[in-house]
């Protein structure tokens, strides 16, 4: 670990996804974080970044943000490790574990100054942001803080203190909080504690890492987990870090916590860096579908600068949101038909600051009180009629919806849907009954070369795809419309909807001579 | 609401007699924003509703050419597009009359049973 402060150095982390999100944060860390050695295993992505900390908590599709501290595939998978080869394995000679404090502590330094700015500048905001509301509405300008919206709500989670309730629980939710060590030691830390040396019982320790206090949390799966219970892997890897490391144990508010997983295939050791989930939005002051699925749907609807964006079931106005925060050179409209739901809109416009970049409208998605192909994209969570109205009257309602949103699109615009499996299956009846407008309907030369396009985007698959799937294929393309097929599968996107089940497809609709995108998600 | 919705709603003009309360703030000025939204206006309607609501000032009648570089024009469109706001007022669409009532600056656009 470099001790000069002006030399980056490449850490090594990890973060948990929702199930299905994995693809998105890859393509996230390499692109906001030139991220090297990526890699991934179900619900987590591993990346080496010399990107300063402040930044990469800045992820939009990841859960929890983990400092790796080790990472072990076990030779024989299925047979469960004994005692002696969790110990030698996991924590060897201790020096991935030394290392790793190291590099905590660094973080956590710069994770504190990150917060002191951003919470200096939010309390003057917080400041003039009163005295706004409290004078004149008429002329009265507000003053405009030096520093970005981004920038500076990072330190509004910790002020504010986001709502429990509404988070739901992710993959990565530990078992429980385990013991490790001979003495459960509850006094008050004081979490800047560099500390000289201390003599613990039976401690050998390093002089390169003053002791820190901790506590180790388990997750085991697989073979493992038939012949140990997450506390015993806890007590023997806590044993093992207090006696080779002297670290102390503390169970209630320790320094730093040691996050273990278990599988058959992979043991993953990490330090959480936060303690609020990344998915946790400083900006966002109402919670409505997930702000990492809504934040991934953003991101494949291909907004560019000058782009008029249009979430026509927007309810509290989640996806446009994300969107507006990371595409500020667009502008974004939200339609609802319930006057509560706006309401609740509004707060988050004027939470989140982006009045600007967005427009509320009290409308129907039936009837969208727009022009014809006024709109480069669409995204919309449809209601799944388990939260509003009823399963029929949504199932009813699609086509009229779909056409709607298929009339205020420009050709060439993007369109992605949130979809429960029954609607998606409905879409996709939908779209081959459809009738072709008049102006396609002439020869199109190009048919054969709408159909190489088609194979060379997505060349398995065509191959991979169901009968049902192929028949639309073939029958659109007799229609001049061409059709590939992606596969987005995301589970558990929605607060109310963990139990949802997902269906992988997604479609891309193209009328000759341009494409208009359809991507579903499911 | 703020002027910007109306280059998407190609029927509507804002009754400026019946904007009851009007908001001007300082908004952080995007040139890039703007001049990428400017093709996507109809300059008339732009004029004629900032003129009904008072705000017309020095903006031009006529879309110049050449915006993109000039800062002067483009601070005008931005004074007109986003700073000033209708938070309680009607637009009213020119050929039907219309009116959809807006309040907090959300203009409600709903048409009752009978006129779908």
């Amino acid at each position: 670990m470099n001790n000069s402060n002006c030399q980056p150095c490449a850490l090594k982390f990890y973060c948990t996804a929702g199930n299905g999100m994995e693809y998105f944060l890859l393509q996230e860390v390499k692109t906001k974080l030139a991220a090297q050695d990526v890699d991934h295993i179900p619900g987590k992505v591993f990346f080496t970044t010399t990107f300063g900390v402040e930044h990469v908590r800045e992820l939009k599709s990841a859960e929890r943000l983990f400092l790796l501290l080790k990472r072990y595939v076990p030779l024989s998978p299925r047979t469960a490790m004994t005692a002696p080869e969790i110990h030698s394995r996991l924590m060897g000679d201790g020096s991935d574990w030394t290392r790793a404090v190291l590099s905590w502590k660094q973080l956590q330094r710069e994770l504190t100054r990150s917060d002191q700015t951003a919470s200096m500048v939010l309390a003057g905001r917080k400041r003039k942001r009163k005295e706004e509301e409290e004078g004149a509405v008429e002329g009265s300008p507000p003053d405009k803080p030096n520093v970005t919206p981004k920038r500076a709500l990072v330190g509004e989670s910790q002020e504010i203190g986001l709502r429990k309730d509404h988070l739901s629980s992710t993959e990565d939710c530990e078992s429980g909080n385990c013991v490790g060590g001979d003495t459960a030691e509850v006094d008050d830390i004081d979490c800047d504690r560099d500390g000289g040396l201390q003599s613990d019982a039976g401690g050998r320790f390093s002089h390169q890492a003053p002791p820190v206090s901790f506590r180790v949390s388990c997750r085991c799966s697989g073979a493992l987990s038939r012949r140990f219970t997450p506390q015993d892997v806890s007590r023997i890897l806590g044993t093992a870090a207090s006696r080779q490391l002297g670290w102390r144990v503390d169970l209630r508010r320790p320094d730093l916590e040691v996050n273990v997983y278990i599988s058959d295939d992979h043991c993953v050791l990490g330090i959480p860096l936060l303690s609020l989930p990344l998915a946790n939005r400083s900006y966002m002051k109402i919670t409505g579908l997930r702000s990492t699925v809504a934040w991934a749907m953003a991101s494949l609807s291909d907004v560019k600068p000058g782009s008029r964006v249009l979430d026509p079931m927007c309810g509290v106005g989640t996806i446009l949101l994300e969107a507006a925060h990371e595409y500020q050179d667009a502008f974004f409209m939200g339609m609802d038909i319930d006057e509560s739901q706006l309401f609740k809109a509004c707060q988050n416009v004027e939470f989140a600051k982006l009045r600007d970049q967005m427009q509320l409208l009290q409308a129907s998605c039936k009837d969208i009180p727009l022009p014809s192909s006024s709109v480069d994209a669409i995204v919309c969570d449809v209601p799944f009629g388990k939260k509003f109205g009823s399963k029929t009257d949504m199932v009813a309602s699609l086509p009229v919806i779909v056409n709607e949103m298929e009339r205020v699109l420009r050709v060439g615009g993007t369109l992605v849907l949130l979809l429960s499996p029954q609607l998606s299956c409905l879409l996709k009846k939908i779209i081959t009954l459809q009738p072709v407008p008049s102006h396609t309907q002439e020869e199109d030369p190009g048919l054969g070369g709408g159909m190489d396009l088609f194979q060379s985007l997505q060349p398995q698959s065509y191959h991979r795809t169901g009968p049902f799937v192929r028949s639309i294929l073939r029958q659109a393309l007799s229609t001049n419309l061409k059709w590939a097929s992606h596969h987005f599968p995301i589970k558990d996107y929605g607060l109310g909807f963990g139990g949802t089940d997902s269906h992988p497809h997604c479609f891309t609709l193209g009328c000759k001579p341009s494409l208009c995108m359809l991507k579903v998600l499911v | 609401m703020c002027i910007c919705i109306l280059y998407l709603n190609v029927l509507s003009r804002i009754s400026g007699s019946q904007a009851t309360e009007v908001k001007v703030s300082e908004v952080e000025f995007n040139p890039n924003f703007v001049s990428r939204m400017i093709p996507k206006l109809e300059w008339s309607a732009l004029v004629q509703a900032a003129d009904g609501l008072g705000h017309l000032q020095d903006l031009p009648t006529e879309l110049i050419a050449d915006y993109e570089a000039n800062e002067d024009f483009l601070r005008k469109v931005h004074r007109v597009l986003l700073e000033v706001e209708v938070l309680e007022g009607c637009l009213q669409c020119p050929e039907s009359g219309r009116e959809f009532p807006i309040t907090r600056g959300v203009p409600n656009m709903l048409l009752n049973e009978e006129e779908a």
